[in-house]
């Protein structure tokens, strides 16, 4: 009988153990009969380092309606970017997840599950590539493009694929690791809306959009967005003389190259890159920091693939024009990146306490001190009972501090500090935002944040700064609308994430407005909320027009260009931030002062969100305004108390609209830092920033692309330098746009070079300076221009 | 109950008349004042330079209270017993008393737990200050047992000195003088001695020697425990902290010349927990100064062998014995290598 018992206990004990086993141990399944996954790598696996790889992912379900959970992370990685998707009952299903590989990992781990049940797994591969060019050549069948190969080139190796539409992503994220973007023979009709949005971000960021030319390039353009044209098609051409993509890549007199084609029209605010008004080959537009090549002739002509020279061309073409501004870098080091990382910096300007009132405290300490002091000497001596202080003395000292105390416990403030920082970029219709947070506290935290909109959510990019290294929070990313963040913060270091939100937000239709002599600048208003201090920059000039209410707009004269003074602005080169929180910073290096933390934080951010690496900031159009509440809509929670501040920074790019008598004075027409690619940049101990002349040194001064049909009647050029000015042995010439050709100048530097008949000079908004000889003695040149025109 | 008369006696008057009012409103009413000139001015700069986090206010606050409240008790403490015997002796009454039976050492010691019990009154008076503490946290049990150590440690030492000073000179002026002329050498002599001895050697740090008997160098140094609470910083013996989790204790820093020296490797100072050493040292000299004192009360001084002298010779050497075996425990530096 005890041995029976004995033996069912045992079983029983069996069966229990296997049953709550059972629910410990997920059901892993590595294949599903009744859902199917195909994971897609865009670009065959291949990423940049720090950008996004697109995953497309296809569910077939073959059972009833569920709900399921895409989890993509990489192998041993805390952080998890995820899906939720509501699948029909026997339905086929395709979406796209944005994952940021980092680190060594190579694989990624793609789990799909069905509350805690697994359903389905799989380890596609990638591969993180640095100081590559991946290019998408776009058309509905292979393109025949005679790029150089791997072993020929000694950096920037390319990494074409070939893409239809239907495989490009539908967020400019997607778009991120590419380098430039070819669209041959591709009807635009077939772009979606959210595709068309994300090519025009992309090339905004800094990337390059060829449109191949030949016979379909009429409806290949058809539908794109106007802002994505260069160009206007008139008629078939059939006698493109090529020998100025020779030019291109430095081969004079090359003859025998004809190429059949299409005829181009420049718009406006487009310029001839290669070829000239009669034989346009390529036109270029500059969009935001990008560029857009529209070429007269197919990408994959017969007469260009014959040609011996076609993968030179191809490489000089399809490099970037600024590669510290170029969407995926020069050998690694992106733009983005440092901006981000820039950004990210200005978290560690952390907001002050929510300091608890402690006027009731005091003021229980007051009566305290009062009671324990005189009232109890008054009372004790009228009873006679003085040695009754023993006693009651610390009575009231133990009654007083269990109040005190329990006051304290109850009016604890918060110890966890929650920093975001959003900075909205408007670039024409577009707006993007950029949230970060950074979460600081005490104690290990875990938070959730909703964004009240469609983000992708990636951890924070790593940095140091005052409370130790800034870093990415691991956790949950749910991609979607909203985005949700289900992540935890370690103790005494920063550690957050960061959103890129695509919003829908009035356009902001800010002018700048020169006519007769006159310059002035209008903001209106169409947002929903206040602008505060707002400012208007071109170069060194700013212009504040303060706040401005909704529905409002502000109005103000520009400074007079015939009395401003080159020495009373703020040095060429200098920063944004700089200019506009002078005074502030100043307040606060004073001694004995300490700058205010507000103040700090905005300068870090304008600062970052315009940084152009080793190069001074774009001169703009800029416009800079302060929000009260962020557009993106981020919600907080935790299990602590904390307190947050929130900055909201809004940039956008005002129009500048000329006609008639334009008079421009010292700031708007600039050295083109950039542009002048031989040169490197230095500066003087005053922040003036200039560029380091050679034997032969050739400097160019532009305009605002706007003004580019300025036609100039007077020039002045004012030029400074770092060292003495030899006072003999420099020969001075201006480029002759129209005999091109350099015209000698007499010039006696430094100061001045005044050109009364100017009109020659300046072409498509350019001037172009050369010195020869002992100009290198100068150490560094700084230089500026001012002039007077008319716009035809 | 056989109670000591003496303390009976004192028990009985110490809490008549305004002066331990006022003393009690005075010790009270400074230490209110203080905290309330600290959190206004930490509330003024919360939206300037290097934000602070809660702990750090606490740990400001916890820092400042605690460093007056030794202040005060420096030169509170010798104050309640420096008039203890010389008035006795001006008002001729102290005769009367050596004519009873009581032996000169129940005598003193009556008188000083009369002060101890007047002190632990003022001490305990201001428990409810250190509330606001609780209100940004920051400040372990750690720190508190260890700056309530000190304090009492020196309360005691400063009993027993004030004590001594009016059993040697039989005027109250006179000790009062004497008293307070030896309290500030002892406070700022030694720091001045370490300081200059670091100006003259091309500024290294002053060996800690120097501040042993130094309390308020003693409370800088417990305090100093708790510079950050950073867990990954460990507090035992001899702590690796970078000068950057001093900053918030500027008035710390003001009393920690000698309590730290360089690491030997690496940024960051190693912390010497000097207020071990005033511990024993203080024990060991307020031993001494009772034992002479129980010399000095009958009118006819000079040694004469008594029983008590074999008790005070037997507990010396135990004091000593103690601090020899301990001398790692107190006496240390870091090690070199």
């Amino acid at each position: 009988m005890r041995k029976l018992l004995h033996t069912n206990l045992v079983l029983l004990a069996c069966v229990s153990i296997a049953f709550i086993l059972s629910f410990q141990t997920p059901i892993a399944a590595q294949s599903n009969p009744d859902l199917k996954l195909d994971v897609t790598l865009l670009y065959d696996g291949n990423v940049i380092e720090g950008t996004w790889l697109p995953v497309k992912l296809q569910l077939q379900n073959g059972a009833g309606g569920r709900t399921v959970q895409i989890d993509a992370s990489l192998l041993d990685s805390a952080q998890h970017y995820t899906q939720e998707i509501a699948l029909p009952a026997q339905s086929n299903f395709e979406t796209t997840l944005y994952i940021l590989p980092v680190g060594n990992a190579t694989t990624l781990d793609i789990v799909v599950r069905e509350g805690e049940r697994e359903l389905v797994r799989s380890a596609p591969s990638y591969r993180t590539r640095v100081g590559e060019r991946m290019l998408a050549l776009v058309s509905n069948e292979p393109i025949a493009i005679t790029l150089p190969a791997r072993q020929d080139l000694s950096i920037l190796p390319f990494l074409p694929f070939d893409l239809q539409v239907s495989d490009l992503p539908e967020r400019s994220q997607g778009l991120e690791t590419l380098s430039a973007i070819v669209l041959h023979n591709v009807d635009s009709n077939q772009f979606t809306t959210s595709q068309l949005e994300a090519l025009e971000t992309w090339v905004k960021r800094g990337g390059q959009l060829v449109l191949s030319g030949g016979t379909g390039s009429s409806a290949q353009i058809a539908n794109l967005p106007s802002e994505l044209v260069p160009a206007q098609i008139v008629g078939v051409r059939s006698d493109l003389p090529g020998e100025a993509l020779a030019e291109l890549i430095g081969i004079t007199n090359s003859v025998g190259l004809q190429l059949n084609g299409v005829g181009l029209q420049a718009k406006s605010d487009s310029s001839i890159l290669i070829g000239d008004e009669a034989n346009p080959l390529v036109i270029e537009k500059r969009l935001g920091e990008g560029h857009i090549h529209q070429l007269a002739f197919a990408v994959d002509a017969p007469e260009l693939r014959n040609w011996n020279q076609s993968s030179q061309f191809w490489d000089r073409f399809l490099r970037p024009t600024n590669p510290d501004s170029a969407i995926t870098g020069f050998v690694g080091s992106r733009l983005i990146d440092a901006r981000e990382r820039e950004l990210t910096t200005s978290l560690n300007n952390l907001p002050a306490l929510d300091l608890p009132s402690g006027l009731p405290l005091i003021a229980l300490l007051t009566l305290y001190f009062l009671i324990v002091g005189p009232i109890v000497h008054v009372v004790l001596r009228r009873l006679d009972k003085q040695n009754w202080g023993w006693l009651i003395i610390p009575g009231i000292t133990v009654l007083f501090s269990l109040i005190s105390y329990g006051f304290s416990f109850a009016l604890r403030a918060s110890d966890v500090l929650v920093n975001q920082v959003t900075v909205i970029e408007q670039v024409a219709a577009h707006n993007q935002a950029k949230t970060l947070l950074g979460f600081y506290g005490s104690k290990r935290n875990e938070f959730t944040v909703t964004f009240q909109a469609d983000s992708l959510l990636r951890p924070l990019r790593s940095v140091s700064g005052v409370y130790g290294d800034v870093s990415g929070s691991n956790g949950n990313y749910l991609q979607g609308n909203p985005a949700i963040a289900d992540i935890q913060s370690n103790a005494w270091s920063i550690q957050g994430i960061q959103a890129e939100t695509e919003l829908d937000l009035p356009q902001i239709d800010a002018t700048i407005t020169i006519q007769d002599g006159a310059i002035r600048v209008r903001v209106p208003n169409p947002l929903d909320q206040t602008m505060r201090n707002v400012v208007v920059r071109y170069g060194q000039q700013v212009v504040v027009l303060g706040d401005i209410p909704p529905g409002q707009q502000a109005e103000s004269a520009w400074i007079d260009p015939k009395v401003v003074d080159a020495n009373g602005l703020p040095p060429a080169g200098s920063s944004l931030g700089s200019i506009i929180f002078r005074q502030a910073l100043e307040e606060g290096r004073k001694p004995g002062a300490i700058p205010d933390r507000s103040v700090v934080l905005k300068q870090t951010m304008l600062d970052a969100v315009l940084s152009n690496g080793a190069l001074p900031q774009s001169p703009g159009p800029t416009l800079v305004a302060w929000l009260d509440t962020s557009p993106v809509g981020v919600e907080v929670e935790s299990n602590s108390k904390h307190v947050l501040q929130a900055t909201t920074l809004f940039i956008a790019q005002p129009k500048i609209e000329a006609s008639g008598l334009v008079q421009l004075g010292p700031g708007w027409l600039n050295l083109d830092y950039a542009g002048n690619t031989s040169a490197i940049v230095c500066s003087n101990n005053n922040g003036l920033i200039g560029l380091t002349p050679s034997t032969t040194t050739e400097l160019l001064f532009r305009l605002p692309n706007s003004l580019n049909s300025l036609e100039a009647s007077r020039l002045i050029l004012s030029f400074s330098s770092l060292r003495t000015w030899p006072n003999a042995g420099i020969r001075t010439a201006l480029y002759n746009w129209e005999t091109d050709r350099w015209d000698e100048l007499d010039y006696d530097g430094p100061g001045d070079l005044l050109v009364d008949q100017a009109k020659a000079y300046l072409r498509e908004g350019k001037v172009a300076v050369r010195f020869e000889g002992r100009i290198a003695e100068t150490g560094c040149i700084f230089g500026q221009g001012s002039l007077t025109g008319r716009i035809p | 109950m056989n109670l000591n008369p003496i303390l009976y006696r004192e028990l009985r008057t110490q809490l008549r008349g305004v002066r331990s009012t006022v003393l009690i409103s005075t010790f009270v009413g400074l230490l209110i004042a203080a905290l309330i000139f600290m959190y206004r001015t930490i509330n003024a700069r919360a939206g300037l330079g290097t934000p602070l986090l809660n702990a750090q206010i606490g740990q400001a606050l916890f820092s400042g209270l605690a460093l007056l409240l030794q202040t005060l008790v420096v030169f509170i403490s010798p104050a309640i017993t420096v008039s203890a015997l010389s008035s006795e002796y001006e008002q001729r009454t102290l005769d009367f008393v050596i004519m009873t039976p009581l032996k000169a050492e129940r005598i003193l010691i009556g008188k000083i737990f009369a002060a101890i019990c007047y002190l632990a009154v003022l001490l305990c008076s201001v428990l409810p200050l250190f509330s606001i503490v609780l209100l940004f946290g920051g400040v372990s049990i750690d720190d508190i047992v260890r700056a309530t150590g000190v304090v009492l440690v020196t309360a005691l030492f400063g009993i027993t000195f004030g004590l001594f000073c009016s059993a040697l000179i039989r005027r109250t002026a006179g000790a009062t003088i004497l008293c307070y002329t030896l309290l500030i050498a002892l406070v700022g002599g030694t720091l001045f001695a370490a300081s200059f001895w670091s100006i003259t050697n091309s500024q290294q740090v002053a060996s800690p020697r120097f501040v042993y008997l130094n309390p308020l160098s003693a409370m800088a140094s417990a305090l100093a425990g708790a510079p950050d609470p950073n867990p990954n910083i460990t507090r035992q013996n001899a702590s690796l902290i970078t000068p950057d989790t001093l900053r918030p204790m500027a008035l710390v820093g003001v009393f920690s010349q000698g309590t730290y020296v360089p690491a030997l490797s690496g940024p960051g100072v190693f912390l010497i927990p000097v207020y071990r050493a005033t511990a024993i040292l203080y024990a060991i000299i307020g031993v001494g100064l009772f034992w002479i004192s129980c010399h000095l009360i009958p009118p006819k001084r000079g040694f004469q062998f008594k029983p008590i002298d074999i008790v005070m010779l037997i507990l010396m050497f135990a004091l000593l014995v103690i601090a020899y075996v301990w001398r790692d425990w107190w006496f240390f530096m870091p090690e070199a290598g």
